[in-house]
């Protein structure tokens, strides 16, 4: 394995340990939504951007509403 | 994912069914499909993309036109016709089965705008076909079609990828293959639900006026925030084009021989330039944190003296601790004997003075105190000394780059003008547009900035806006629990954008190493590559003294851009390999399929792609016509030469010069062009290895 390719994966796990950290370091409820936005973004991946939009506009706050 | 057949039926100049097996051997990877210009090589490839995506590219004419011709016009009013592409494939251990059809009723020569249809099947365990549900989102999520023009790949537009307005193309690749599209669209919404939740929310009675008020003014900065932002990715757009444009102006000085030497100084001193403003950038920056710590001392010239004479004075009059240590006295009394060796006799005069210093030596914390005051105060003089030698350091540095730069400035103007003076009117015309072009760059900069400055003014009224919402008192418990929502939503949205940013660079960086190392393995100039922090895909020629951009030819951009789709298909099978849970990426082992890739390259740079194509990607589809590709590429692709089909080209046409009737292929001999044939459309034939 060349240095370069070393150097490179000693930076992925500090990226990975910098995003974990990121998670670690904000409130539950910032990461519900973190995982509720990611799987609605996801399933409506296909469609276009304002189609996505009204999607997201109309689901989301219905999902947020278990948050306290 | 791998490709293991397509068959075409009556679509577009293919007439009836018509089938390829591709090549997956480890080894033998490569199809190759042997054509003749304009005899259906870019067909097949659109058939790729129109049966997984539904899409044609926009070179291809009479797009509505996707039934054979032949059979269209040779049937009879009202025949119920039809075309259909069906694409074989394996993904995640499944076997696939794609296929997209049109139909349409025959109703004079021109046919129909087409409603295609789209049909998936996986293929179970037991042999059977399943349907699959939503065929078009289950295909993008296995191959996203916003990364599908680095998988199907046109030779003549891939060069653009290597232009400076192809960085969002590349842009758009890599968050699409790390699945951070969606992470995208998540910034984008997140603030947006954020304001919808602020409008459901009620305020005690007397501020709900206050908060609608409020809310409109939010909207309206929100909205003079999108116009910012349009207008700076509008001037953004024509600065790259204006930078792409200097480029090219450049190099075009370059090898123009009578401004080559000026030119190349000038490359020199811009490139000192850059690294001297940078340079000097950092200077700035250093010196303005330590203003920031440290700058306090600057008001402290008088105070140290001032605080030191005050503590002096108050000990002085015995309202401070003398500096002597209570325990030290006490040894004094307890040996009887002074440190001067005078005898403390109890009841003598010397003993009971030195009793009445003991009641004054204080407390051991004030005279820490007092101790640590005088250390501090005392070195407060030295700190400042230091300070200031430190911003002199740093103001004369400054000045001295800021010399510099204006020296460089000089030079760079005055080759200008020498280059203005050559008798050369080519010279003098490419500098002059060179000097328009730069001008132009620099109008769109200021733009860019302006835009970037207001964004940043509203930014900051949105925040205030909101915080005066955040502020007012809420109606019912149902608002309270909005507030709590919407403040989820807001750090949600922060959240990502750094996960987004960190994100992004990453994958960035892990691609120029692949295209460093793809480029060390296949270029034969010493040229360097590199996927800049813009995404922009960049040549550097660093055998002189100092870095120079290098000269891009078609053959160095096809190089480069093919480097390029190589580092993301390495990407995309190292993620198969990562454990993703919350970001879900394009994982997987992706097959390139390239029509017209060796087109307008000399013999050296076709043999270095025909090396290179293979170790691209685990399965390799080539279209190319004899002329193009000529013996070379035959010789060099024939180890990894899995399959070959020839496209034999028919048209009724009689007065056709320069045709080429037969190619030989594996000492078989092919009908390559039938001119005067019955019918005009392309026919595929499997080539026999020998």
């Amino acid at each position: 394995m060349s240095r370069e390719y070393w150097v490179d994966e000693k930076r992925d796990q500090q990226e990975i340990e910098q995003i974990e950290q990121i998670l670690r370091g904000i409130a539950p409820n910032a990461y519900e939504v973190i995982k509720m936005i990611l799987a609605l973004e996801q399933e409506n991946l296909h469609k276009s951007e304002p189609l996505a939009w009204n999607t997201v506009r109309d689901e989301m706050p219905k999902k947020v509403e278990g948050i306290a | 994912m791998k490709f293991i057949s397509v068959e075409l039926e009556n679509f577009r100049p293919y007439q009836g069914a018509q089938k390829i097996v591709f090549a997956q051997d480890a080894e033998a990877n490569v199809t190759v499909l042997w054509g003749t210009n304009g005899g259906g090589k870019t067909t097949l490839l659109n058939a790729f993309t129109w049966a997984l995506y539904g899409t044609l590219s926009d070179d291809l004419e009479n797009k509505d036109q996707l039934i054979n011709t032949t059979v269209w016009n040779a049937a009879a009013e009202g025949t119920p016709l039809s075309a259909a592409v069906t694409i074989e494939f394996e993904h995640g251990g499944h076997i696939y089965i794609v296929k997209r059809s049109v139909y349409a009723s025959k109703h004079g020569t021109l046919q129909p705008r087409p409603k295609p249809e789209v049909q998936l099947w996986r293929r179970e365990r037991n042999g059977n076909l399943e349907s699959v549900l939503n065929p078009s989102q289950r295909l993008n999520q296995i191959l996203p079609e916003r990364l599908s023009r680095f998988f199907f790949v046109n030779g003549e537009r891939i060069e653009a990828l290597v232009k400076h307005e192809g960085g969002d193309d590349v842009r758009e690749a890599v968050k699409t293959l790390l699945g951070l599209e969606a992470m995208e669209r998540a910034v984008v919404h997140l603030p947006k639900v954020a304001q919808k939740l602020r409008r459901s929310m009620k305020a005690d009675d007397a501020s709900q006026g206050k908060l609608d008020e409020l809310l409109r003014q939010m909207e309206d900065a929100e909205r003079m925030i999108q116009e910012q932002q349009r207008r700076r990715n509008e001037a953004e757009r024509e600065r790259k084009h204006f930078e792409s444009e200097i480029g090219v102006l450049n190099l075009k000085l370059i090898q123009l021989s009578e401004a080559k030497e000026l030119q190349q100084n000038r490359y020199r001193l811009e490139d000192h330039l850059k690294r001297t403003v940078t340079s000097r950038q950092g200077q700035e920056e250093e010196r303005a944190k330590l203003v920031g710590s440290n700058g306090f001392l600057a008001f402290l010239s008088i105070l140290p003296g001032e605080v030191l004479s005050a503590c002096e004075q108050l000990r002085e009059r015995g309202e401070l601790p003398a500096p002597l240590k209570q325990a030290f006295i006490d040894d004094l009394l307890k040996e009887s004997r002074c440190i001067c060796g005078t005898p403390l006799v109890e009841g003598s005069s010397h003993r009971a003075a030195l009793e009445h210093w003991r009641a004054r030596a204080g407390l051991a914390e004030v005279e820490a105190a007092w101790n640590q005051l005088r250390g501090i105060v005392g070195s407060i003089i030295d700190q400042r000394t230091q300070f200031h030698e430190a911003l002199r350091g740093f103001d004369e540095r400054i000045a001295a780059a800021q010399g510099e730069e204006r020296r460089l400035e000089h030079e760079i103007d005055e080759i200008g003008i020498k280059l203005k003076r050559l008798p050369s009117e080519e010279v003098v015309e490419t500098e002059e547009k060179l000097e328009a072009a730069k001008l132009a760059r620099d109008e769109k900069l200021a733009i860019i900035g302006a835009a970037d400055a207001e964004r940043k003014r509203l930014g900051i009224e949105r925040d205030d806006l909101k915080a005066q919402i955040d502020k007012l008192g809420v109606k019912d418990a149902r608002s309270r629990r909005i507030k709590n929502r919407i403040m989820a939503v807001e750090e949600a949205a922060t959240t990502l954008a750094r996960i987004l940013e960190l994100l992004s660079q990453g994958v960035r960086r892990r691609l120029d190493n692949r295209i460093q190392d793809l480029s060390r393995s296949v270029s034969f100039k010493s040229y360097e590559p590199e996927l800049t922090p813009d995404f922009e895909l960049e040549l550097w020629d660093s055998s002189g003294a100092e870095r120079v951009p290098a000269p891009k030819s078609t053959g160095e951009n096809m190089l480069l851009a093919l480097t390029f789709v190589g580092s993301l298909i390495g990407e995309a099978r190292e993620a198969q390999k990562r454990d993703r849970t919350v970001f879900q990426g394009i994982g997987g082992d992706f097959p390139v399929v390239m029509d017209a890739v060796f087109g307008n390259l000399d013999e050296d740079y076709r043999e270095a792609i025909a090396d290179f194509l293979p170790k691209l990607a685990s399965q390799v589809v080539i279209m190319t016509s004899k002329g193009q590709a000529g013996d070379i590429v035959e010789q060099v692709l024939r180890p990894r030469l899995g399959k070959q089909y020839v496209i034999t080209a028919h048209t009724t046409k009689t007065d056709v010069s320069s045709a080429t009737e037969t190619l030989t292929l594996d000492g078989n001999t092919y009908p390559y062009q039938v001119i005067g044939s019955e019918r005009t459309g392309a026919e595929i034939t499997e080539v026999n290895n020998r």
